[in-house]
């Protein structure tokens, strides 16, 4: 039922996507964490031959805390993982032309496969119990 | 044979053999399909029940946690004696010398559920303990919710959809965290009801029947009845109506369904007497109540415009959005200030603005679950979901229907909320479910339409056939064979195909690995019985209970014990004596009072312990045994809360330069207070390990402060095997003269 004025132009889908998928990113990387407890950027760890204080990316053995730059590399990895698997979808449609389709396999599959093995890695360093 | 005589024709029946029956029905595909999908769904609920019993095989059938024993006692008080009972309920035994009512602030649906399962197992003779009961209602249900998630992919998408689904959601770990064996919580029904009512909504949005929304709106009467979270579908469904009427995909299918499900839903869900008539009076459903008068009022608008003609129409539309908003606005107002509406409660303020709990609510802001999610819980809890789940929204975003707009609703507000508090993840958890499925059933369904091509040279020269067909219509010949060449197949098609669905499975098989790893080491601890190490090595600290139970059998029947509220449940439940704060929170002066006793000296906290009738106060001790949630680690918060409500309890008196410490730097305050006293009572003469000296506090890693305690108006009754319980008396007044 047309219950809007004419000449309303609705945003399309893939934008409303689009907004969606950075929202998906900040919300992820742990912002509510970020704006509530105040964590440092990295973490440091002093040396334990020098004295000196070594930068530590991840805060280990807690996944009920993070720093900030953890929190936004792991936010970004999801959101290129899924980024990648939307482009696999994306190279099975039919309609584009060959170069595109070929651009959103390798894409696709690079993006997901990177994305997913970074993870993995990333919770081994942050929990070294993990699988064990 | 046929007689002729009588005219009666006996037909012959030729008996087939058991064995060629079903060989002529496993030859047909649907049957086999339908053979195959059972199957599934059976091995998908078995995986979900066994999955949740690592706990159970691994120690015994034990009630976990704190919230669970209050849980646990309200049904054995079901069952006991009777309906009207625990209805009416007024607890005098916890909350002393307050007294609670529980019949009227609890939410009966998880106890109800239970009695009914052990009166229906009691009636069919299988004579089941009531605690086994409550120890496996959590996976019982799991496996109920896998089925449900099943019916509602089938009816987002279709059948691939559903087993997807309902596989993924048997086994995912942010679900599993609060519905293992033992978990007697309500999100064990709760949940189930959640995703039923979800799946039962956007069937009524499907059909648009009035049956299908009175269903519906006793799933809503279920999820009411089980869990204070039931505010998140009466704002969602909402929310979604107005989505729709806001991207023009009103329709009267919507109209009847909300109607209904508002109609029989608020007299349903007004039943629980917790609720009563908060659902019509409060603003944590005002959107509820306000999206019924809007559709009343869109569908009035709608009527009219079809009697007028549109320039009397466009009169009267800016006549009536005028008139409508000051008169909402004015009532609105106008119960807010004669108070008739009651404001939204504390814990659903964190949801919107997350820093409020911090500034002024400490008890919301202390319990650990709702700490907000950090970045390493997502991978945790949901593994490849976080994955799936954009690429599921995706294919919803590319064809938009009613129920895939509801999902991707229910999807953005879960996602968002799983942000702020570390809890709300398990309700996420179906949204990342049901969008996952659809992601990777769409995914392997197109490229397995590859791999099932007849040939790759065959479908070339179809798909060259098809090229030219188009660019024969439009007429472009020269263009013609390019046009083909560009929109062809790529090459290697069928090994790329193959390629992504090996990725897809080897995902999914990581993504089960990690599930059973995460329910196996993270989400199975009984917590009320410590665990750590496996075969001969296995250390079993059983130190709550063997104390609770001294308490049964040493202490007299009417004995008030002073705890932190964190163990207030477990004590009444295990020890069956009368507390004075428990884990319901909702007297928060009175828990202020007991934090400033625990933060006090003896004297002063002798005045208040007399005040309240208390004859034996509890401690948890970490100390000794390397329990690092003890009562030391939480006594900053109780300072928190006590200075909250006395400002005589100031958190800097305790704090050395702005460091929390009881070594030899603690401040006086710290370690004359109670607390401090009955922890490390008798602890400076113990070694706890080798190479440190007498007292060292294995928790916090360094000696304490005062090793000589001494005690004038308590005295030890009872320590347990490892340290970690630790009950002191109260002694009587000193006689006179």
């Amino acid at each position: 039922m047309q219950l809007l004025p004419e000449g309303f132009n609705y945003p399309s889908p893939m934008l409303v996507f689009t907004f969606v998928m950075l929202s998906y990113f900040i919300v992820t990387a742990g912002i509510a964490y970020d704006i509530i407890n105040e964590p440092p950027a990295v973490g440091g760890v002093p040396d334990p031959v020098t004295g000196r204080i070594k930068p530590q990316a991840f805060m280990p053995y807690r996944i009920n805390g993070q720093y900030i730059m953890e929190g936004l590399c792991g936010g970004m990895f999801y959101t290129l993982g899924g980024v990648g698997l939307v482009l696999l979808a994306q190279a099975q449609e039919r309609g584009r032309d060959k170069m595109t389709r070929g651009l959103c396999r390798a894409l696709g599959a690079a993006l997901s496969i990177i994305s997913f093995a970074t993870c993995m890695s990333f919770i081994r360093i942050k929990m070294p119990g993990y699988m064990r | 044979m046929s007689s002729p005589v009588e005219g009666v024709a006996h037909t012959v029946y030729h008996h087939e053999s058991f064995s060629r029956t079903i060989r002529k029905y496993l030859t047909k595909p649907r049957s086999q399909e339908l053979l195959v999908r059972s199957v599934a769904l059976v091995c998908i609920y078995l995986l979900a029940f066994s999955l949740r019993l690592f706990s159970v095989v691994r120690y015994e059938s034990v009630i976990h946690e704190f919230d669970p024993y209050f849980n646990y006692r309200s049904t054995i008080k079901l069952v006991q004696e009777g309906v009207y009972e625990f209805w009416n309920w007024f607890d005098a035994e916890s909350w002393h010398p307050l007294g609670r009512v529980v019949g009227g602030t609890v939410y009966p649906g998880l106890m109800l559920t239970a009695a009914a399962m052990y009166r229906a197992l009691a009636w069919l003779t299988a004579w089941v303990k009531l605690r086994d009961v409550c120890v496996f209602t959590a996976p019982f249900f799991a496996g109920n919710t896998a089925m449900v998630a099943y019916l509602f992919g089938c009816q987002l998408k279709d059948r691939q959809t559903g087993l997807v689904a309902a596989a993924l959601m048997a086994i995912v770990p942010g679900y599993i965290s609060r519905s293992v064996a033992g978990s007697f919580d309500n999100e064990a029904v709760a949940i189930f009801a959640l995703v039923t009512t979800f799946y039962l909504w956007v069937r009524a949005v499907h059909l648009g029947t009035i049956s299908s929304a009175v269903l519906c709106a006793f799933g809503y009467l279920y999820m009411a009845a089980s869990w204070g979270a039931y505010v998140f579908i009466s704002n969602l469904i909402p929310l979604y109506v107005i989505l729709m009427v806001a991207i023009n995909r009103y329709s009267r299918r919507l109209y009847v369904a909300y109607t209904t499900l508002w109609a029989v839903g608020s007299i349903l869900a007004m039943q629980v007497r917790f609720i009563g008539f908060n659902h019509v009076l409060s603003t944590e459903l005002l959107a509820w109540n306000a999206v019924f008068v809007g559709l009343q009022a869109l569908e009035l608008v709608i009527f009219i415009r079809s009697k007028l003609t549109a320039r009397q129409f466009n009169q009267f539309v800016w006549l009536s959005i005028t008139g409508a908003a000051a008169a909402g606005a004015g009532v609105v107002t106008l119960l807010i200030l004669t108070r008739k509406l009651n404001p939204w409660t504390g814990r659903f303020w964190t949801l919107l603005d997350p820093t409020y709990a911090k500034k002024f609510i400490p008890i919301v802001a202390s319990v650990s679950e709702h700490q907000p999610t950090t970045w390493a819980s997502y991978i945790f809890d949901l593994h490849g979901l976080v994955f799936a789940a954009p690429a599921g929204m995706y294919f919803c975003f590319k064809k938009l229907t009613d129920e895939n707009i509801f999902l991707i609703t229910f999807a953005l507000t879960a996602i968002y909320f799983s942000g702020i508090m570390v809890r709300l993840m398990l309700v996420a958890a179906p949204a990342f479910v049901l969008l996952g499925a659809i992601g990777i059933s769409g995914l392997l369904r197109t490229y397995a339409r590859d791999v099932k091509a007849a040939s790759p040279v065959a479908t070339e020269e179809k798909d060259e056939k098809d090229d030219k067909g188009k660019a024969a219509k439009s007429g472009r010949k020269g263009a013609s064979s390019k046009a083909a060449d560009q929109k062809g197949p790529l090459p290697n098609q069928k090994e790329f195909a193959l390629g992504v669905l090996g990725m897809i499975t080897l995902g999914l098989m990581s993504y089960s690995a990690h599930c059973r790893w995460v329910t196996s080491e993270a989400y199975s601890s009984p917590s009320i019985v410590l665990i750590s190490g496996y075969g001969p090595h296995r250390h079993v600290l059983d130190d709550f209970r063997e104390a609770y139970y001294w308490l049964r059998h040493n202490t007299k029947p009417d004995a008030k014990i002073m705890s932190w509220w964190d163990y207030g449940y477990q004590i009444t439940a295990m020890a069956n004596r009368t507390i004075i704060v428990d884990n319901n929170t909702w007297n928060n002066t009175h828990i202020a009072t007991v934090g400033r006793a625990m933060a006090s000296n003896e004297t002063e906290a002798y005045k208040i312990m007399r005040a309240l009738d208390v004859d034996y106060a509890l401690v948890i001790f970490g100390g000794l045994s390397g329990y690092s949630s003890d009562d030391i680690n939480k006594f900053l918060w109780m300072v928190r809360i006590g200075g909250g409500v006395f400002p005589v309890v100031k958190e800097e008196d305790y704090l050395n330069n702005g460091e929390y410490t009881v070594g030899t730097r603690g401040t006086p305050t710290m370690l004359n207070s109670i607390m401090y006293k009955m922890c490390y009572y008798d602890f400076g003469g113990i070694m706890t390990e080798h190479n440190q000296p007498a007292g060292f506090d294995r928790v916090r890693q360094y000696e304490i402060g005062d090793k000589n305690v001494k005690l004038e108006h308590l005295e030890e009754a009872f320590t347990s095997e490892h340290w970690i319980v630790r009950i002191f008396k109260v002694k009587d007044l000193a006689n006179r003269g």
